[in-house]
This record gives structure tokens, sequence and C-alpha cells, in this order.
């Protein structure tokens, strides 16, 4: 799976370490003092991924814990992001990521002690308010955590706060770690989810829909909260019945009701990003629709037709089910 | 025409046999065939900069390919095997930001170009963190090649490991061994695929213009689906009969075909046309972004007399914000 696998000296002889490197025997070790000496330092393709793959194994040192950007999650809460990896190991078209590192090579931050006392002073900081942490911002949240058991680590944090909340955000069905942990009423597992065809053609490497289908189940079943991310939706002339079809799906596997939030949003870039995507994809048929610049330097559909889509699309989730003060539109004003 | 790329005669000496090449009376290191050109740069980055753009400048070059040997820094990499680049990366004093992609295929690999010569196990392990191949030159031939749009592949021979073992008396001795290896790799190849030919007719007479936003729109709507331009063009001229001129007609097509990419752009038009009706009406207008995307508008108005003012005056009672907003907010039938 990895090329190599970099690991900073600093901590070369932890015992996490040597699990991690022990499950990629085929993989050469190197050691080096700081991960960034070799990582980023060069423009390495990020199709490159495919083929040679590096791992790095470090400590984060800088800022742990970032405050997110506004709508970013429910609104009226504050919401920050802690960074625990960079890089993913799947492969979607329309992924942020590609424009957003100068090389597709992995980052496990291993000092999750240290994550958590900054987020804790985050907390202790705003004593009465609601604080939202979400995890995946520059990573999946759960595809790796068999390797990087970390959501013990983070469990414990989210015990001791209550007012804090988590929220795992993730493509994967890798729900082993999670189901052997007690739920807790402050922490959200969510899933990213698209129409079958969608999953297929865009989210390469990804599980397919039917198995993160089942993974929300046995994870809701067990008592673990559930948001659903249907994000980013790209349009084309099937895509208001796939979504049908796709929240007709879900909604037989369980009740839409029992499902804590939703998140709506249409596919969005920023210009490098869509720059990047379309050097990597060209024939993608996510292309295939009207892209505009806006004032704020995103590239994405004209207002209207992404307001129509999010509105159509609302409807039909409250149809199936789903309530609608749980349902809310992602970085739309 | 093709240019075959060496840093050394002794790696080309095949080459030019084979191909019955001759040495240029005018740039030193170029050998000229019918259609193909074959230059020896000498070693290193700053020999490939001194003498490849020259010849890229003088010819007519479609497509290049840099050959030669290399160093392995991988156990991964097989002495005596040819490996195409992938990804080609520069090392002078440390590694360089800038990289060059020559091929996505999966047997390629990455080669790091450095500025030295590798004669100790301690740089070679330093460049082994970007790259499992090092040579001399590929990344300054890649540079150079993208700079003057012209196509490039690059073929390495694995001849050594990096490092102290490194032996270039050795390796000169080998040179003939080296070349034929690479001849023999290289007639293997299958390069001479002719290029995609994408060039579209026009179903009706088209300004540059029109033409440049008709050919986008072909290719936006292939990629999502099965669409043949052709009919769909003939179809819908033909439905509009001969009421319109070539230009209208034109403009008409190109409309059409955009609702393909976005469904509610004429609808999102029309609404906010009917919505400007009153300030038509006192002759006003409404002007709004292209795109709709700004949630507001200008009212423009030429006042020569004091019925302007008031009707000016009416028309706020006419117009509802609200209104706009709802069409800003998706709320249209399609």
């Amino acid at each position: 799976m990895f090329e190599n696998i970099f690991i900073e000296e600093d901590i070369r002889d932890t015992a996490k370490v040597s699990e991690i490197v022990n499950r990629f025997k085929s993989s050469t070790v190197k050691y080096l003092k700081s991960y960034d000496d070799v990582w980023g330092r060069t423009k390495k393709p990020y199709l490159s991924k495919r083929t040679n793959l590096n791992l790095f194994l470090a400590k984060k040192k800088g800022h742990l814990v970032k405050e997110a950007p506004n709508a970013y999650g429910l609104a009226g809460e504050k919401h920050f992001y802690f960074i625990h990896a960079y890089n993913c190991i799947y492969e979607c078209e329309y992924c942020y990521l590609q424009g957003y590192f100068n090389t597709p090579d992995i980052v496990l931050f291993l000092n999750h002690d240290e994550i958590a006392q900054e987020m804790q002073q985050v907390v202790d900081a705003h004593p009465n308010e609601t604080i939202w942490f979400h995890a995946g911002e520059f990573s999946d949240s759960l595809a790796l955590s068999h390797i990087t058991g970390e959501l013990e680590a983070y469990w414990e944090f989210f015990k001791k706060n209550p007012q804090a909340k988590l929220e795992l955000r993730t493509k994967s069905v890798n729900i082993k770690r999670l189901e052997k942990l007690e739920p807790l009423e402050n922490v959200y597992a969510s899933f990213s989810l698209s129409p079958e065809r969608a999953v297929k053609e865009r989210d390469l490497k990804t599980p397919p829909l039917k198995a993160r289908i089942k993974a929300i189940e046995v994870a809701r079943t067990q008592g673990h909260n559930i948001g659903i991310h249907f994000d980013p939706v790209i349009y084309h002339n099937d895509v208001f019945e796939e979504y049908a079809q796709l929240f007709k799906e879900l909604a037989q596997s369980a009740s839409l009701e029992s499902i804590s939030y939703f998140s709506l949003g249409v596919v969005r870039f920023t210009p490098q990003v869509f720059h990047e995507a379309q050097k990597n994809y060209p024939k993608s048929p996510m292309f295939g629709a009207q892209f505009i610049k806006s004032s704020e330097d995103i590239v994405r559909y004209p207002r209207s037709m992404r307001a129509w889509i999010l509105n159509k699309l609302k409807e039909s989730l409250i149809e199936h089910g789903a309530t609608p003060e749980t349902v809310y539109l992602c970085m739309e004003d | 025409m093709d240019l075959l790329i060496f840093a050394h005669r002794g790696e080309a000496q095949q080459f030019i046999k084979r191909l019955s090449l001759k040495a240029s009376e005018d740039t030193q290191g170029l050998y000229v065939g019918e259609n193909t050109l074959l230059l020896i740069t000498g070693e290193g980055i700053y020999e490939v900069f001194a003498k490849l753009g020259l010849v890229l400048g003088q010819y007519p070059i479609s497509r290049a390919f840099n050959i030669g040997i290399a160093g392995s820094l991988s156990e991964k990499i097989e002495l005596g095997k040819v490996y195409e680049v992938k990804t080609a990366y520069n090392f002078t004093q440390k590694v360089q930001f800038q990289s060059f992609t020559l091929s996505e295929s999966a047997h390629a690999k990455d080669t790091i170009t450095s500025s030295e010569r590798v004669l100790t196990n301690e740089s070679a392990s330093e460049l082994s963190n970007f790259a499992p191949i090092v040579d001399r030159e590929v990344w300054a031939v890649a540079k150079t090649c993208a700079a003057a749009g012209v196509e490039l592949r690059s073929y390495k021979l694995i001849s050594d490991v990096a490092g102290e073992q490194t032996d270039c008396f050795d390796l000169k001795q080998k040179a003939l061994e080296f070349s034929t290896t690479l001849l023999e790799f290289w007639l293997g190849l299958e390069h001479n695929e002719t290029p995609f030919d994408d060039s579209i007719s026009y179903p009706i007479q088209m300004s540059f213009t029109q033409k440049a936003k008709y050919q986008k729109l072909v290719d936006s709507l292939s990629l999502n689906t099965n669409f043949d331009h052709k009919t769909f063009a003939t179809d819908f001229l033909n439905s509009l009969g001969d009421k319109y001129s070539s230009k209208q007609k034109a403009n008409l097509l190109l409309e059409r075909m955009e609702l393909g990419l976005n469904p509610v752009k004429l609808a999102t038009k029309e609404s906010f046309e009917k919505l400007s009706m009153p300030a038509k009406e006192i002759g006003a207008t409404l002007l709004f972004d292209k795109n709709f995307e700004k949630k507001k508008f200008t009212l423009q108005m030429e006042i020569n007399d004091q019925k302007n003012i008031e009707n000016l005056s009416k028309l706020s009672e006419a117009l509802n914000f609200s209104d706009f907003e709802k069409i800003w907010n998706g709320s249209i039938d399609v």
C-alpha cells in the first residue's frame, strides 16, 4: 500500500509506530528529523497516489486545532477542526485535497494527547457555549482508525467534556473501533453518501453505497449518533431520481427521523482545485454543467441553479421522512 | 519531426548508426535525419539548457524523447532494466519545488535529476526520499520542452546503484552495451500514433466567438451524455424555420444547448424579465450581473421630464424585492 514509510526520529521507538510499521512489511522504512523535510517539498502529482504513495508518521506542531469557516456545520454554534492527518487513501474526483497540498502522501500525526490538550483550551475559553470539533478536514476520520487507534484518545476527552461535540466524517465502512466504544451523547459519526452510480464513477476506491448504508445501520443500532452528508451533489439529468432512490434505500434501512442531522451541498471548488480536477479528470461527467466563478472566489453552479437543486433535494428528503429541522444546507447563505 | 536527446555520444551511438543520422555542420552535437533529429547535450542540467533551447527554436519539433542511463536509489529498481520516467524532480543544493509529469503509466517511475554526480551514500539516501531513480538531465529537458510546448517522453536504463559504488570509468566502458539495449527498447515502443483530430464542423455560419462557445458546449455536453451535436443542431435549426437570421439562429442554438448544462438558466432569465416589466413600461432598465449571481440589480433610467419622476415613484409600488429574492433562492418552475 505504501512505497515508503517516513518516521520522525523523535517517535521512532514508540509502540504505536512499531505497530503501524508491522502492518506494512513491504514498505521501505526511512527516518527523518521532521516530516516536512520531505513532505510537500516538491510538487508531487496528485495521481501518483495510485502507484507510489508514501506514509509519514509524525508529531503535529504549531496549531493543532483551528476554527472552521462560517456555515461549516449547524448554524449558531462554534465549530473547530483538529488536525490528526493530512491526505486520504480514497480518490474522489472532486476532492479539494488535490489542489490543497503539493503532495498526495499521507501524514498521520500521533500526538493525540497534545491535540486533546489544545481542544481542552478551546473548551475552557468558551465555558458557556457548545463547541463542535470536526475530524476529517484534511483526511477521512475513520478510514485508517483501525491502525492509528486514535478514537480511544478522543473518546476520553469527550466523556470528560459533555458540552463539547465531536463529528467524525467518513466515506469508509471502517467502524471496527467505533463498535468497541461506548456511544456518547456528544459524539456523531457522520457518513458522506452519494447515489450508487456517482459513488462508482467519482468516489474512486471508496466502499460501495450498500456497504456504507449497512455500516450506518450497525453504528446507529449500537446507539451512536449519526449524521449524513449529501455533499457534494453533482448535477446531471437524472440527479433527482437518483437521490430519491438513495433516500428511499436509506429510509428502508433506518427511519430518517432517527438520524441526528443531514447536510446538503452542491459541488464547489476553489479556482486552484477546479483547475487541478480538470487536469486530473478531464473527461469526468462532473464538468458537464455550467460553472461560474463567484465573487467569493468559489467555482460553482450559478446561484439559482444551486438553490433550485438544494430546494428540490431538501423537499425530497423530507418527503422520505427526514425532520425538516435536521436538514441544513452546507456553505450556502 | 521527432527529437532524440542524449547526454553522451556513447549512449547515442547505436541510434546514430541505425537511423543513418549525419552530423550537423551548424550545431555541435546535433545529428540530422529525414524525420528525426538527435541531440547530444553533454552531462548535467546546464548543458541541457545551453543546447536544447537552441534546437527547439530552430526546428519544428513535435515530439521529444530523452533517452539514457540512470542510477538506482532503491532496491526495488532493477539493474539493466529500462524504465519510463513518470515525474521528473530536481535536486540542486536542495530539492526544487517544480516538477514535470511525463507519463501517467502505472509502470513508469519517478526520477530525480541531480545537479551533481551522486558519489556518496549519504547524498543517494537524501535523493531517495523523493524518487527511486536518479539521473543528470531529464528535469532540465522537461523544463525546456514544457517552455517550448513540445511533448516529451523519457526512458532510462538503470546502469548502476548510485552512491559510493558508482564507477564512472566502468560506465564509459559499457557505453556500447547500454546504447544497444536502449535502441532495442526504443524500437519496440509504439510511439507513432497520430494525434487525435478533435476539430468539429459547425452546423450554421457562426462568428469566431460563437464557434468558440459552440465547441465548449459540445465538449461539456459530451461529458455527461451521449450527445450527438450534429443531429441535435440539425433538428433544432430545422424547427426554427426561416424567420430568423443566421446570427439569431446560432444564438438560439447556443442558448438551447446551454440548457443541458444549466436547466434553470433560461427560466431564471425569463422570470427576471417578467418581474422587470413594470420598469420596462416606464422606460427604465433593471441591470443584473451576467449570471444572476449577486442578489442585487441596478435601476437605470433617463430622466428628461417631470413625468419620468412621477413614473419612477409609482414603480416603487409595482416592484417587490422579495419576488426577485425568490428567484435567486431557486423558486423556479422547470
